[in-house]
């Protein structure tokens, strides 16, 4: 009997203390997921008006569909047993009364190995040659502990001016492209009503936050910084053919110091575009180059251990 | 049994508990709606080379390689002072380390090797730098003196890698050299490698030529020339420098286009005041005429899926862009701005139609889709003309003719390229002045 009061009186008081210190942890992700689409529109605000609010999930889902090779696609060829793939540049048969040699047929290419990773400094390491494509080897070489960032924190550069056609002249242009794109006829009218919109660089005045664990949330300020970070190391490709399509989500898990512990993108979300792997793989580069990420390291590790980032450059094609 | 049942209860709400904190604890979401539009950092290291030749190899494929990728505009080379890692020590494994410190994205290593039957091997390998893994790998068997266009052929199997687009460095462009006096000016064809290289000239100059085009299949030209003052279409085998009139006709024949596969030849014919747009199969020389208008209907370009052809027409009182079906009809109009537009040129990858507009005394080069939607104007000049596309329809070339003074002296005609979205416009060097570009396919 009275054992069972015991356990009973140290279970209530389990659920009491969770109630008191765990739900308020349990819940304060919920709450961040709030205020992000909230912060959003106020930096795009400031930011420029031209700026449309970002959709919460502009993802659009393909249904699943057998994956593509992991690997981005790329034809390489079938291992060649040897050397021996090419159409031999023979001499090219010219009757021509043109001077010069034609070029030589083209070269077949032959799939390169990975190297073997020899500390020894041998002077002939001839794995290069080897027939089969030796799979992978230094990832086995790889350590769990997160790689020592090298990279110290960057400073989101701001995007590159549009050098500017001075012609007062404003004509109607029907088009809906921004900077990335250049337009000489849009540039005159840029030029003419008003400069470039200032980066959002400039911090708001916090904003009011909601009354509930403020200590635990992201602040906007926080994840203003996280995105103006990121948006800094990420290279855009925009004359790429689809890239108003595209759209990738990148895993992240952090260590306690921010650095990136591992970071990969959803394959799930792979388009039939084959492009969109070369989509991906920017924004993955973008990610890992920019560790250590600014988290904000007032607030428990646990608000933002796990991180997903969703690349898309709607806003810089003026989508 | 009274204790039971609170130990039940506590377990209930226990339950419920994690049920509540499962779904809660999900990820930190963050939108990445912005990024940089700049080149890509990369490396390009010397190939390595064990003998004196070799390294010389080695060092003159990764110049060109580096140098077409900075041309592209779409990445930046590093320059090699900066750079930590030897290619001796790059042969077993890169150290990525020392090339973020850098601030690399991409590594280029590579290997130039005499083989013992007189080929030369160039291998190279493409490393992600922050992902630390191989991303490309291929090695290539050629003759020594073939080098320049096997490091043409690395750097497109780096390009395609890195943007998901067929590379176009391993191409030709033929134009119209031009030199001498306004009024005597001299015209050759001429040819070079897509960065200049390895230039010649295909006719001596003795009559005039205009508006060379590329077969996008065989190593031809089609072009126009004035013999004994009459202008024809002709065709040109760069391969064996014959010669050839297209067809007899009964006026003037201008304005040729290949289609896609190669085996068919649209241009225009005047005839008794009237320009009409013909097609002619190269292989049966038969003869089908695709519009009747008495208006002046030029200047037509295939879709590459060869069910459309783009023209110019002053049907709708002034010079505007039209898109028919191959075979004729279906015409309309997708141009409508103000100003005259030509020249329309369809992209090889298909999503837009280049053109030149004429509007309020300037000349621009633009594109727009094929439905006439999202006209972007790239550049603009005194006079800029004669658009044609890389084999990857990435990048345009054209060319741009400065004024002289009143007798036309000091005037200049030289050939450029752009990227499509509207950056990285960059001469194109030429021995003389030139004009009327045609970029070739890949080289087969």
């Amino acid at each position: 009997m009275t054992r069972g009061a015991i356990l009973s009186a140290i279970l209530h008081i389990a659920v009491l203390l969770l109630v008191i210190f765990g739900l308020p942890f349990f819940w304060s992700p919920d709450e961040t997921l709030e205020i992000v689409p909230v912060q959003i529109a106020t930096m795009a605000d400031l930011a420029a008006a031209k700026s449309q609010e970002t959709p919460p999930k502009p993802v659009e889902k393909t249904e699943p569909k057998p994956l593509p090779p992991p690997a981005p696609p790329q034809p390489l060829p079938q291992p060649v047993e040897e050397p021996v793939p090419e159409p031999e540049p023979e001499p090219v048969p010219e009757p021509e009364p043109v001077p010069e040699p034609e070029p030589v047929p083209v070269p077949e290419p032959v799939p390169v190995p990975e190297p073997v990773p020899e500390p020894a400094p041998v002077p002939e390491p001839e794995p290069v040659v080897a027939p089969e494509p030796v799979p992978e080897p230094e990832q086995v070489a790889e350590t769990p502990p997160p790689e020592p960032k090298l990279v110290p924190p960057q400073k989101p550069k701001p995007p590159k001016r549009k050098k500017a056609v001075e012609e007062p002249k404003p004509e109607p242009a029907a088009s809906d492209f921004t900077s990335v794109l250049k337009n000489v006829e849009k540039l005159k009218q840029t030029a003419s009503a008003e400069p470039t919109p200032p980066e959002p660089e400039t911090l708001p005045a916090p904003q009011p936050q909601p009354a509930v664990n403020p200590a635990d949330q992201l602040s906007a300020s926080d994840i203003d910084a996280i995105r103006q970070q990121v948006a800094g190391c990420w290279i855009v490709d925009v004359g790429m053919r689809g890239i108003e399509e595209m759209a990738v989500e990148v895993h992240v898990q952090l260590n306690p110091d921010g650095s990136v512990f591992t970071a990969d993108f959803d394959r799930t979300m792979a388009a039939t575009d084959p492009n969109w792997w070369i989509f991906a793989e920017s924004a993955l580069r973008a990610v890992k180059k920019c560790s250590p990420l600014p988290m904000p390291t007032t607030r428990p590790y646990s608000a933002w251990q796990y991180l997903t980032l969703v690349f898309n450059a709607r806003e810089m094609l003026g989508l | 049994m009274k204790t039971n049942q609170s130990f039940r209860l506590v377990l209930v709400a226990l339950v419920g508990l994690l049920c509540l904190a499962g779904p809660a604890a999900a990820e930190l979401r963050i939108d990445i709606t912005r990024g940089q539009v700049e080149p890509l950092p990369v490396a390009v290291t010397d190939f390595f080379g064990a003998g004196q030749a070799e390294i010389q190899v080695g060092r003159d494929v990764a110049r060109v390689v580096s140098g077409d990728l900075e041309r592209s505009g779409l990445f930046a080379p590093i320059d090699p002072r900066a750079f930590i890692q030897t290619p001796e020590t790059l042969r077993v494994q890169p150290r990525f380390g020392d090339w973020r410190i850098i601030n690399a994205q991409a590594l280029v290593t590579g290997l130039a090797e005499q083989q013992a039957d007189g080929r030369l091997k160039i291998e190279f390998r493409l490393w992600d730098v922050y992902g630390e893994l191989q991303m490309a790998g291929l090695a290539y068997f050629t003759t020594p003196d073939n080098w320049r266009r096997v490091a043409h052929i690395v750097a497109d199997a780096i390009y395609k890698r890195m943007t998901g687009e067929d590379g176009y460095f391993d191409s030709r462009i033929v134009y119209v050299s031009e030199t001498g006096p306004q009024d005597k000016r001299i015209k050759r064809l001429a040819i070079m490698d897509q960065d200049g290289e390895n230039h010649r000239f295909l006719t001596d100059g003795r009559a005039l030529v205009l508006t060379p085009r590329f077969s996008p299949s065989t190593q031809e030209i089609t072009y126009l020339s004035y013999f004994n003052n009459k202008p024809r279409v002709y065709l040109f085998n760069i391969d064996t420098g014959q010669q050839e009139v297209l067809g007899e006709f009964p006026g003037m024949t201008f304005a040729p286009r290949f289609s896609p596969d190669g085996n068919r030849v649209a241009m225009s014919m005047a005839h008794n005041g009237n320009s009409e747009i013909y097609v002619m199969d190269l292989r049966t020389r038969k003869v089908t005429r695709l519009t009747n208008d008495p208006a002046i209907d030029t200047s037509p370009s295939y879709s590459p899926d060869a069910k459309y052809i783009a023209f110019n027409s002053d049907r709708g009182g002034s010079q505007q862009i039209y898109v028919m079906n191959a075979a004729g009809g279906e015409v309309k109009r997708i141009s409508f701005a103000k100003g005259r537009y030509g020249t329309p040129v369809w992209s090889p990858r298909g999503d837009l139609i280049a053109f030149t507009r004429m509007a309020e005394g300037k000349f621009y080069i633009g594109v727009m889709r094929p439905d006439g939607s999202g006209e972007r104007l790239l550049t603009e000049g005194f006079l800029v003309e004669g658009p044609t596309w890389a084999p990857n329809g990435r990048v345009l070339s054209f060319f741009r003719q400065t004024p002289g003074d009143a007798k036309g002296r000091g005037a200049t005609s030289r050939l450029y390229t752009i990227d499509l979205t509207g950056y990285n416009e960059r001469e194109v060097i030429t021995p003389l002045d030139g004009s009327d570009p045609a970029w070739s396919p890949l080289i087969p």
